[in-house]
């Protein structure tokens, strides 16, 4: 664990920032470059800044549950969205979308193209996490 | 631009080949990291060119000569995926030889094993 | 079973696999689970083999509904489900021995999870229809193999186990670099697509050393001559089961994407069997005979059985060889596909069924050395009867598996007028059974000798491995005794490969088949196009 008091301000900033963007790059993946898995990046290294300015504690104590359980259910979710329509009766992962009309603060709406893959892009963010946080965790605490 | 891709492949390659004949196992993995980097470079290389291939799914109004054939990009992404993985994974028998023998010599290891 | 239901065969064990790792602190809930995918398996198994044999259909699903060369195709011919049949009840045995015989260190860790993940690996490999997949399923496979191998490790097996990651390592780094090199030549991975760009001699002449170079890649998974350094040096040291499990999968779903590739796919171009065919011949020849002279020389169970591999390996490549040297299709190349597809599911199962025995020979004696052990056969003479079955079904005697493996592989070589590898396959059977008879006769049949090590003082309970091995030798036997039944299906499976003309309608659609040109005439096809219209797809949002 790092002592410098330089990163852990610097973290204090980066941290919450690199999750908001995280979260950009996930919706902006649909169609332009992004998605789940360089969001699961992004927010992986955003979580790993804060193991190494806090501490593994602290990082636990953010985390509501243990980063496996992030590979077991976002595995599940992934394969959960595969699944649906596997029992439709189409082949697996055919994927559904549609249109959402949000209102914007400038008037006119704003249509926000929703897709079934997202979920399943959800999964991949959530099996990256907790993959690439578990994995360096365990490493580092070795080094140490 | 495709002579520079393939000079780095080269030199990717060679690198590796002399870093796993190293006596460390540490030099060994990093050989095999800097290997596959190579194979992804050389992917791009071979067939990421905008010349010969179009996306499949195009739509109307665009201008072909600026799309590139995304699958080779697709691949090199998953080869990455997979790469990573496994970096992950010999890092960690790495670190499980090092407590066990607290060494990470070849031979150190090669003579502590009983002869059969 | 529908089209689509094929797909569950990579969502079930890929499902079992996350269910255990939820269940990771819950010994007994995971076996439970464990056990309950792996039957389903079995039943989904035999339930596609049943769907596509009666007419030799071919089920295709395509991942996402993309048409069929620019998304993921799945695909399960006769050979598949065959494949998928014998793999499924070799994974259930060796589950069963290893909830059973395993003691809580070695199931410890993420054991469980991991040996579904390679079921899933496995399973992906014999039903994707797509390169690039293959290599993914490939490796899923290969990175749960390290895993399990470095499970409650000694230090032995950990070195063993550097050789065995970096050399599979090595073979992975040059398949991706050939598939970028083979995507950049033919435009395409999609195996049905690959196949017609053959079948109407479309291939570019620089693609060829490409493709030839694949023996290389494929070739070191499945242990053929040159290439099977690692693997004798690394089998013995992992827990027999484990053993099994690897000898009963791994080396056989190289040769299974061997057969696919280099039959199915390449079989029609003229130009790469001429390669391919002498290379295979010769190092069929030389993997058998060196395989068992290896296994000859060597003195404890599993290093007697780990060789081994390599000297059956030398059958299968033998048949594909056969295959591949006769030109045209005939029946003497359907007879040798369907002889290689027969061996490769005999020997999944019995050399699987070997290992186990001896896994309990040596919770018995306490060892597997046979210049230590003795006495066997008054110990445990269920285990003797069950191992004597599998031996001499693996060395070919009449009425047993092995025999109408060999036979068929024999006969073909005879009617092709290779001489020289029926002579040595001939030569590496009488050694085979010399090799088994040695197990037999030193552990089995010998009195217990005076320097054995210390046995345990009870007798050790192995009634959960015994079934598992039974379950093996029922199958074997049923191989052995129905083998009219089996080999059916197997020249069925052969007949599709050696003419693709099925699995590519099946999966491009009519239009882009090409028929199979025999005497040279060739049909006309447009060169394809990869741009797809864009309004065919504008509605679709993409």
């Amino acid at each position: 664990m790092c002592t410098s008091v330089i990163l852990k301000v610097g973290a204090r900033l980066i941290v919450p920032l690199s999750l908001v963007f995280a979260v950009y790059i996930y919706f902006k993946g649909h169609q332009t470059p992004g998605g789940g898995f360089v969001a699961g990046l992004v927010a992986s290294v955003a979580l790993i800044v804060h193991r190494m300015s806090f501490g593994s504690d602290s990082l636990r104590r953010m985390l509501p549950i243990s980063e496996r359980y992030f590979i077991a259910i976002g595995l599940t979710l992934a394969l959960g969205t595969g699944f649906i329509a596997f029992v439709l009766g189409l082949p697996f992962f055919t994927s559904a979308h549609g249109y959402l009309h949000l209102p914007t603060t400038i008037g006119a709406s704003y249509d926000f193209e929703w897709a079934s893959v997202m979920a399943f892009d959800l999964g991949v963010f959530m099996v990256v996490t907790g993959v690439v946080v578990g994995m360096i965790d365990v490493l580092s605490k070795e080094i140490q | 631009m495709n002579l520079l891709i393939a000079l780095m492949v080269g030199t990717l390659f060679g690198a590796s080949a002399f870093l796993m004949l190293d006596r460390e196992l540490k030099g060994v993995c990093m050989g095999v990291f800097m290997l596959g980097h190579g194979a992804n470079l050389a992917i791009l290389a071979v067939s990421g060119s905008p010349a010969g291939k179009l996306p499949p799914v195009l739509s109307h109004g665009v201008d072909i000569h600026t799309f590139v054939d995304p699958l080779p990009q697709a691949l090199i992404l998953t080869a990455i995926v997979i790469g990573f993985a496994i970096q992950a994974f010999l890092l960690t028998m790495i670190v499980i030889t090092w407590r066990r023998n607290q060494t990470l010599s070849l031979a150190m290891l090669a003579t502590e094993e009983d002869a059969h | 079973m529908t089209q689509h239901q094929i797909v569950l065969f990579v969502v079930l064990p890929m499902a079992a696999g996350i269910a255990t790792t939820f269940l990771h602190r819950y010994r007994k809930a995971q076996r439970w689970v464990g056990a309950g995918f792996l039957i389903a398996n079995i039943v989904f198994a035999c339930k596609a083999l049943a769907t596509v044999v009666p007419n030799g259909d071919i089920l295709v699903s395509q991942m996402g509904n993309w048409p069929a060369p620019f998304g993921i195709t799945i695909a399960v011919d006769t050979l598949s489900a065959l494949m998928l049949t014998m793999a499924s009840i070799v994974c259930f045995s060796v589950f069963l021995y290893c909830v059973f015989q395993f003691d809580r260190d070695q199931q410890g860790g993420f054991f469980h999870p991991m040996f579904h993940l390679l079921i899933l690996g496995v399973q992906w490999s014999f039903i994707t229809g797509d390169f690039f997949n293959l290599f993914v399923a490939f490796e899923i496979m290969l990175m749960a193999s390290y895993a399990i191998f470095c499970v409650g490790t000694s230090r032995k097996q950990m070195k063993q186990a550097y050789k065995y990651v970096l050399l599979n390592l090595v073979g992975s780094t040059m398949f991706v670099t050939l598939l970028g090199l083979i995507y950049g030549q033919l435009g395409t991975l999609n195996m049905a697509d690959i196949t017609r760009l053959a079948m109407s001699d479309q291939l570019p002449k620089s693609s060829i050393p490409v493709i030839a170079m694949m023996v290389l890649v494929f070739g070191g998974k499945t242990a053929i001559f040159p290439l099977w350094y690692w693997l004798p040096d690394t089998y013995h040291t992992l827990p027999s089961a484990i053993g099994g499990l690897f000898a009963g999968l791994l080396t056989k779903v190289g040769a299974y994407v061997m057969i696919r590739v280099f039959v199915m796919m390449f079989g029609t171009s003229q130009a790469i069997t001429d390669v391919v065919a002498p290379i295979l011949l010769v190092s069929a020849g030389i993997t058998m005979f060196l395989g068992v002279l290896g296994a000859v020389s060597m003195h404890t169970v599993r290093r007697i059985l780990s060789i081994h591999i390599i000297s059956q390996v030398g059958y299968m490549l033998m048949g594909m060889g056969l295959a591949i040297a006769t030109g045209i299709a005939s029946d003497i190349k359907e007879m040798a596909v369907a002889g290689a597809i027969f061996f490769i599911m005999h020997n999944m199962v019995v050399k699987c069924c070997l290992f186990l025995c001896g896994g309990l020979m040596v919770e018995h004696a306490g060892d597997d050395n046979l210049e230590k052990i003795g006495g066997l056969l008054k110990r445990a003479p269920w285990l003797a009867t069950l191992f004597m079955i599998a031996a001499l079904s693996l060395a070919g005697l009449p009425p047993l598996s092995g025999f109408f493996g060999k036979w068929v592989l024999l006969s073909a070589g005879f009617q092709s007028q290779h001489y020289v590898v029926v002579f040595f396959a001939v030569l590496t059977s009488l050694f085979t059974l010399l090799s088994m008879l040695k197990i037999w006769s030193y552990g089995f049949w010998s009195p217990s000798m005076g320097k054995h090590v210390d046995k345990p003082e009870r007798r050790p309970t192995t009634v959960g491995g015994m079934w598992g091995i039974a379950i093996l030798v029922i199958v074997a036997l049923s191989m052995g005794l129905g083998a009219q039944k089996y080999y059916t299906m197997c020249s069925m499976a052969a007949k599709s490969l050696i003419d693709p003309t099925n699995y590519v309608k099946a999966v491009l659609g009519e239009q882009n088949t090409p028929k199979l040109a025999i005497n040279d005439m060739l049909p006309e096809t447009s060169p394809k196009k990869l741009v797809i219209k864009s309004d065919s797809y504008e509605t679709s949002g993409h």
